[in-house]
């Protein structure tokens, strides 16, 4: 058994880390809450330069063909920094769509991934619907120029400035098959209404009207279950994502628990304070743990849908758990948004609910224990 | 990164589990399912240690100049592991704290007449550190030890000495010194539970377990029993209890009634409905599911560390997420099992043999024992966030 990670881990670790101090201090996030596309070019390309993008790519397509241990030891620094930008949905979760794509697919888009000249989309969730395959309303039709579709999306995260959204349809010839589609959100047909969210991240109402499809992703099997193997895998790198909103609001409060001073001494030498956060740092511990665990189980080839699981259902709730005692520690001055917290407390619970699927998740879960 | 023990130490685990099968099929050594085998005297758990001390298994990180195997510590952790798993007594505080500190901190003599004695479980301890008046606030004890010619005389009064029944030993902190700070007057003794003086009065616990309270009126302890140097008794057992946190907490325990409570999930119907397929059932399998994995996370994180101060801040968090599993378990268990969830076992309609009835009683004393879970956050607001030492 080892723990810890390896020399060329912390180096990636530390290399990242620079960047995005750098590279998305705390007021450049504030400031992309205003900005039309919500990210910075040139941070896309800092990521494309140190490898990021390709973490998961394979080499002969342009990546570094890393695996899912430095996928989330680079998440989790994500997270700590809240990195403006549509890393998760393109380096994480369409890159694994794309890896169990036909080959001429992988070969044209993972390359543009890796290089930072491609950005993704996701079109799962639908208005006054739910995450499983019953909540796949939006309908493929065969017209004379090819392959469209047509329906709504909710929060579809970046879609004014990516270049493909992944799209899940029901096909109308077999109703019960769900396909995995991409389109160019500037398409015909596509409109884009931009709603304000929770998180202030940029995020679209998409409708679609005979839409053409650029590339259909599931071609022989079932596009619902490649949509799950890649979306549970990838709720590894998101759980990651929230660990480091939780272990950076811990920092924060924690921070501010040793300085602030009330009844003369300071606020974090009182139990009613300081075991709330002892509690969150235990979370945040055994929950970093799940998570590490997953990616090893993930590249060493064991079985790892249970664990991925796990981290998918209790990931996201430490960093709402870990940001609302955050708060509770700042007290009034965290409640301005003067403070930084506020940004975690409202990203934590956006991420959380835009990925959630408890029902779906607990049934893999169940499954493996009960058989 | 890598998650799995090595092949020799999942070859010395499925060693000891084949060898704790056999014995454990013995009549008596599982009198009580999933746990509380650990205070228990009976001749069955005797015979059981006896087995154990002849195949070697007492001891295996000792050094083997001591009798041990001096394997790395993580064979205990193991073989402690397997024995939880498989409901059977812990090899105990013998080979356990007090051997260690007599390793630690004992005379040639000392070593010499007590280790083989434990490493052959030959002896039986008790540990006398709580009294009325000084639980969570150790260093404030006041059963006093005065000096005299050749020994000490000690009065005074302890509680909750769980083995003090049948043990051989006391294990024993006494307040030595006057005046200066508290946690620098107190001694470690090791003395004989049948010392003329010594007084127990037993207390059955809600669980239907003994523990006693200890008078000692007047009793002789003579030099060569004090363990260590005078006056530093506090901090020898605060490096101890660092060890014990974790020791006692094994994970095995839990994973054992969480294997229970599955195989009914996985066998049981309502109102001839299978269980599992019950929303709020599957809800619940889950949940216990997630905090048994991160249980046991926290347990091998502690050994899988070779630093000392993350190993003392990942036994506190271990301590309160088995002891909040353990309550959580035997909670959800009688929830969601029906008509005679509450029934003891062996009456009429039991579910589950009655097992969580009782750890819903023994629960109670998971977040209190072993230092209350309050302290365990003390610890690691103290030592891991570095937060003032909360009051």
């Amino acid at each position: 058994m080892d723990l810890t990670l390896s020399s060329e881990q912390l180096e990636m670790q530390q290399t990242v880390r620079d960047l995005f101090a750098e590279k998305s201090a705390p007021d450049v996030v504030r400031a992309m809450e205003e900005d039309k596309i919500g990210y910075d070019a040139e941070l896309w390309s800092a990521l494309a330069d140190v490898g990021v993008l390709g973490l998961l790519i394979p080499d002969e397509l342009g990546g570094l063909g890393f695996g899912w241990e430095e996928a989330v030891l680079v998440f989790e620094e994500a997270g700590r920094v809240l990195v403006p930008g549509p890393l998760f949905e393109t380096a994480v979760l369409a890159a694994s769509l794309l890896e169990n794509s036909p080959d001429e697919i992988q070969r044209k888009w993972l390359p543009r991934i890796a290089s930072g000249d491609a950005t993704f989309g996701i079109g799962w969730k639908e208005p006054g619907r739910g995450p499983s395959t019953k909540g796949i309303g939006s309908t493929l039709a065969q017209a004379e120029s090819g392959l469209t579709v047509s329906g709504s999306k909710v929060g579809v995260s970046y879609a004014n400035s990516v270049d493909r959204v992944v799209v899940l349809a029901r096909s109308e010839q077999h109703d019960e098959r769900i396909d995995l589609v991409l389109i160019d959100p500037k398409a015909d047909g596509v409109t884009l209404n931009r709603v304000e969210t929770l998180g202030s991240t940029p995020q679209f109402m998409m409708h679609m009207k005979d839409v053409p499809v650029s590339e259909r992703l599931s071609l022989e099997e079932d596009g619902w279950q490649q949509w799950q193997t890649a979306l549970l895998r990838s709720r590894v790198a998101l759980g990651a994502w929230s660990i480091g909103v939780a272990a950076r609001a811990l920092e924060m409060a924690t921070d501010y628990a040793r300085e602030r001073e009330q009844f003369g001494r300071p606020i974090g030498g009182f139990q009613g304070v300081a075991h709330p956060l002892a509690t969150v740092a235990k979370d945040v511990t055994s929950t970093r743990l799940l998570v590490q665990q997953s990616a090893w189980a993930i590249d060493s080839g064991r079985p790892y849908e249970s664990l991925a699981a796990m981290v998918g259902m209790r990931a996201p709730d430490i960093g709402r758990t870990a940001t609302k005692v955050g708060h509770q520690t700042l007290g009034g001055i965290g409640f301005t948004n003067d403070l930084d917290m506020q940004l975690y407390y409202r990203r934590a619970k956006e991420k959380q609910l835009q990925w959630q699927d408890h029902r779906g998740l607990s049934d893999v879960i169940v499954d493996t224990v009960i058989g | 990164m890598d998650f799995e023990f090595s092949p020799d130490e999942l070859a010395f685990r499925e060693e000891a589990a084949k060898f704790i099968a056999k014995k454990v099929a013995k009549p008596g050594v599982l009198s009580l399912g999933a746990d509380g085998t650990r205070y228990i005297d009976t001749p069955a758990r005797r015979e059981f240690m006896k087995d154990l001390a002849d195949a070697g298994y007492l001891g295996v990180s000792w050094d083997q100049e001591y009798g041990g195997r001096g394997l790395p510590p993580v064979y205990d952790y193991l073989l402690n592991e397997e024995l939880a798993l498989q409901g059977a007594p812990s090899t105990g505080k013998g080979v356990g704290i007090i051997g260690r500190s007599i390793i630690t901190l004992g005379t040639a003599e000392q070593k010499a007449y007590f280790l083989p004695k434990i490493l052959n479980a030959d002896i039986e301890w008790a540990i006398g550190y709580t009294e009325p008046d000084s639980g969570s606030d150790l260093a404030s004890m006041k059963l006093r030890a005065v000096k005299e010619d050749g020994g000490w005389r000690i009065n005074g009064q302890k509680r909750f000495t769980t083995s003090a029944h049948f043990a051989d030993w006391y294990f024993l902190a006494a307040r030595t010194g006057t005046g200066e700070r508290k946690h620098d007057g107190i001694t470690l003794f090791l003395l004989r539970m049948d010392a003329p003086g010594i007084e127990i009065n037993g207390l059955t616990c809600i669980d239907g377990e003994r523990t006693n309270e200890v008078f000692l009126d007047d009793v002789f302890v003579p030099d060569d029993q004090v363990l260590g140097e005078v006056g530093k008794g506090f901090y020898y057992m605060s490096a101890a209890l660092d060890y014990e946190r974790h020791v006692l907490f094994p994970w095995g325990y839990l994973k054992r009634m969480y294997d229970v409570f599955i195989e009914w999930a996985r066998t049981a119907t309502i109102d001839g409905e299978p269980v599992y397929n019950d929303p709020d059932t599957r809800a619940a399998i889950a949940k216990l599911s997630i905090d048994l994995e991160l249980a046991r996370l926290l347990s091998i994180s502690v050994v899988a560390t070779d630093d000392p101060e993350q190993a003392n801040v990942g036994s506190a968090m271990n301590k309160i997420a088995a002891s909040e599993f353990y309550q959580e378990q035997a909670d959800t268990a009688l929830d969601l099992m029906g008509a005679g969830s509450w029934l003891q076992r062996d009456s009429e309609g039991a579910v589950g043999e009655g097992l969580f009835e009782r750890l819903y009683r023994s629960g109670v004393l998971q977040s209190v024992g072993a230092g209350t879970n309050e302290i365990q956050r003390n610890i690691i607001a103290r030592r891991g966030l570095k937060l003032p030492n909360p009051v």
